[in-house]
């Protein structure tokens, strides 16, 4: 079983789009494919048409076991399953910092799901927090969709640092750029620049700018589903295929 | 988890008002319909019916289901069927199908056409909460294509049980049941075929106070049809068991006519008893080849890796031989010959029961007839039995081992008229002597066939002779376990004659009023 999380600390960067579309092209492929909701939000919930109501609430997902199999859905597509979100979970980090290895629940949580799905996509919030450090710690790769703007970089060069000053493995880290416009000459210069200062954690492959992938709120369908021939579907599915 | 569930339509189904009655609650979305194919196989005899299994066909998965409710049993990818259980691919479902199925050649029995129409049930978010798959089947090639079969599957999403509920409640509302029924039971009667229509075994009601002749006329009638049966599949070739249970019913019809003694005119008894030997006769050649071929194998991987090949020359010889032989016995069956006894046999055999006595034991009731022959064949066994030991002669195991089948076709043919558990127990009894003797005999067979191998080789090359050196010691494998079951053979025919066995049979068979019967 694998582990990927989706994560940012900012947001509007496509960090839910590539995870809804990506788990897509991974349970399209046979691979039975589970995409947890990690925020209270609850977008990627919406883009599945699945409600956002965790029964139990953070609380219940923070114990774990049964609870999370009671509340596992499925979507309209084979193969993939949804956690979805709750309000509660605005709450998860508070849920947590009273446990004994306040970093590690979410690990221990995944952890029995291993005999039943290839892949578990976690969806995050976009917030550096007890849950992030979670993540951090239970996910095997962590994706980072990057606009290529000057803030975007800073942004990610924090994320770099704070993973280096906390001992997690930089390997773990894979960025590829997000929601690229290559007409604008600001995104060419910081890719180059970013492409440049991190070699190997940066991805080769990238994801436009599309209207049709910005429309997905209001089909709500993954793009890869409705859309499969188009371009941002092919788009993502290239990008799958360098991080399966 | 839910398993899908099967409610059974009717063709009056009015889907209007289900969909009516949904509408309430949620919308639906018909998708487009798939078709696909399933292919049900089973060998002549029905082996695996006869097991409650069936094997089905269907895209590119082979799969194995009980037949009593369709769940899966095991299942290979595959995209042909093979004509024999050795040609799977390696796999569990072939392991577990080979004991069943041994030499056997699967046949399509029918085709199913299954027409799948999805519907999606739809919450006011427009998520898919449950799929309904109308499923319409039909047998294929058949002249009227109804459909047989009108199933409304409902399969549950993950997290959306209680709506399968509710929609469950829906369903019985309008009047749907859900159905138990084995779909194999309704393909089978959809398209007129009678699952385990055929087999070799006596299964025979006679009354003890029947004639005798007429009681040996139901047994020879019946045992005539195994043979008709089973022409068609020799001559197809189809696999070699077809002509194994031909001659089984040919053995039995002798069997029957010498031992169920004077109830016919003996110029009957003499014309056909000499006409079915003289057929049994003329199939000799074919089933020591087919024996021997089936054999091949196994004789092949007694030898070591480099010497198999020596061999391949010799049975290729045999697959030639077995061709001619085929051809002979194909020319027998559509003889003109073979057509005028069987027509006279089955014009005996179908004539109104007499109300004279048209031979000294026509008249007399079977059950006394049947009681004597036993009794006396099982005297005859135990007499000859105890005067075998572990030096005899190979012939007189050959000889105990046809009196013991003689004994077994007698209690066959006649088990309808004794206590059915009894009868069973001494069959029982009496197939552990059997077995002895059979293996004995087989070791003899092959001992024989592997010293034809020796003669056939020409001592070219030191392959050849090292090929022969091997052989030999087969032989010598064999023999030693020759030995080990000439000595178990004590044993077990103590066991047979045991007083409690003995009990038995004199309880069902021993009678005083037998001078009357010749």
């Amino acid at each position: 079983m694998r582990i990927l999380a989706f994560y940012h600390i900012k947001g509007g960067v496509g960090k839910t789009a590539t995870a809804v579309n990506l788990s897509y092209v991974a349970a399209k492929s046979g691979a039975k494919t589970l995409i947890c909701d990690l925020d209270p939000q609850g977008s990627a919930s919406f883009y599945f048409r699945i409600k956002p109501k965790f029964k139990s609430g953070a609380k219940g997902l923070i114990k774990g076991g049964k609870r999370i199999d009671r509340n596992i859905k499925g979507t309209d597509y084979e193969n993939l399953d949804l956690l979805p979100a709750d309000l509660s979970f605005r709450n998860l980090d508070i849920n947590l910092a009273n446990l004994k290895r306040s970093k590690r629940r979410l690990n221990e949580i995944l952890a029995p799901l291993s005999n039943e799905y290839e892949y578990i996509f976690l969806d995050c919030p976009p917030n550096i927090t007890i849950v992030s450090e979670n993540v951090f710690d239970a996910a095997d790769s962590i994706i980072v969709p990057v606009i290529p703007t000057t803030l975007s970089q800073k942004t990610f060069e924090q994320l770099y640092a704070f993973f280096k000053a906390k001992k997690y493995r930089t390997k773990k880290l894979s960025a590829f750029f997000s929601m690229v416009e290559t007409r604008k000459k600001l995104h060419q210069e910081t890719m180059v620049t970013l492409s440049e200062k991190f070699g190997k954690t940066i991805l080769n492959s990238r994801i436009p700018y599309l209207s049709q992938i910005e429309r997905m709120g209001v089909i709500r369908k993954p793009v890869t589903a409705a859309f499969p021939r188009s371009k941002a579907a092919q788009k993502y599915r290239v990008l799958w295929k360098e991080i399966e | 988890m839910f398993h899908p569930m099967r409610f059974e339509l009717q063709k009056t189904h009015n889907e209007q008002a289900l969909f009516s009655a949904l509408k309430a609650h949620y919308s639906s979305k018909e998708e487009r319909k798939t078709q696909k194919n399933s292919v049900l196989y089973d060998t002549f005899d029905w082996r695996l019916y006869n097991k409650s299994l069936s094997l089905s066909h269907s895209g590119n998965v082979l799969s194995v289901k009980k037949i009593i409710d369709g769940s899966p049993v095991d299942s290979i990818t595959t995209s042909t069927v093979p004509k024999f259980v050795w040609d799977l691919p390696d796999s569990s479902l072939k392991r577990q199908l080979q004991p069943i199925l041994e030499m056997r050649a699967l046949l399509k029995i029918l085709e199913i056409h299954i027409c799948a129409t999805p519907i999606r049930v739809l919450n006011e978010d427009e998520k898919t909460v449950a799929l309904f798959i109308r499923e319409e089947s039909s047998i294929v090639n058949q002249k009227n294509k109804t459909v047989f079969l009108f199933y409304l599957h409902l399969k549950a999403v993950r997290g959306y049980e209680a709506e399968a509920k509710h929609l469950v409640e829906i369903l019985e509302a309008t009047g749907l049941a859900l159905s138990q029924e084995s779909v194999y039971k309704k393909a089978l009667a959809a398209a007129g075929r009678e699952a385990g229509a055929y087999s070799a075994k006596l299964n025979l009601a006679l009354h003890p106070g029947m004639r005798s002749d007429e009681a040996a006329k139901a047994i020879l009638r019946f045992l005539l049809n195994v043979m008709k049966q089973n022409e068609d599949g020799i001559k197809r070739d189809i696999d070699t068991e077809f002509l194994h249970d031909f001659r089984v019913a040919i053995r039995r019809t002798r069997s029957a006519l010498s031992q169920i003694k004077n109830v016919f005119p003996e110029k009957i008894t003499t014309r056909f008893k000499n006409g079915f030997s003289d057929l049994g006769k003329s199939t000799n050649q074919l089933r020591d080849l087919d024996v021997y071929l089936l054999h091949a194998d196994e004789y092949k991987n007694m030898l070591p890796i480099q010497l198999r090949a020596e061999i391949d020359p010799l049975f290729d010889k045999l697959e030639e031989e077995r061709e001619k032989a085929l051809q002979n016995v194909t020319a027998v069956l559509d003889s003109p010959e073979y057509t005028v006894i069987l027509r006279d046999w089955q014009a005996f055999l179908n004539q109104p029961p007499a109300t004279t006595v048209t031979a000294p034991n026509a008249a007399v009731p079977v059950i006394r007839l049947a009681k004597k022959r036993i009794h006396k064949r099982y005297g005859l066994i135990i007499k000859n039995g105890s005067e075998i030991t572990a030096t005899s002669e190979d012939r007189l195991f050959h000889r105990l081992r046809i009196e013991c089948k003689k004994l077994r076709y007698l209690l066959e043919f006649f088990s309808s008229l004794f206590a059915i558990e009894k009868v069973n127990y001494l069959i029982k009894q009496l197939k552990k002597l059997q077995d002895n003797l059979g293996r004995f005999q087989d070791l003899c067979v092959q001992e024989e066939e592997l010293q034809n191998f020796i003669d056939a080789i020409s001592l070219k090359n030191h392959r050849a002779r090292k090929t022969i050196a091997a052989i030999g010691s087969l032989i010598g494998t064999l023999d030693r376990e020759k030995q080990t079951v000439r000595a178990q053979f004590a044993e077990i025919i103590a066991e047979f004659a045991s007083d409690g066995n003995s009990k038995v049979f004199q309880e069902l068979f021993k009678s005083k009023r037998n001078e009357d019967i010749s």
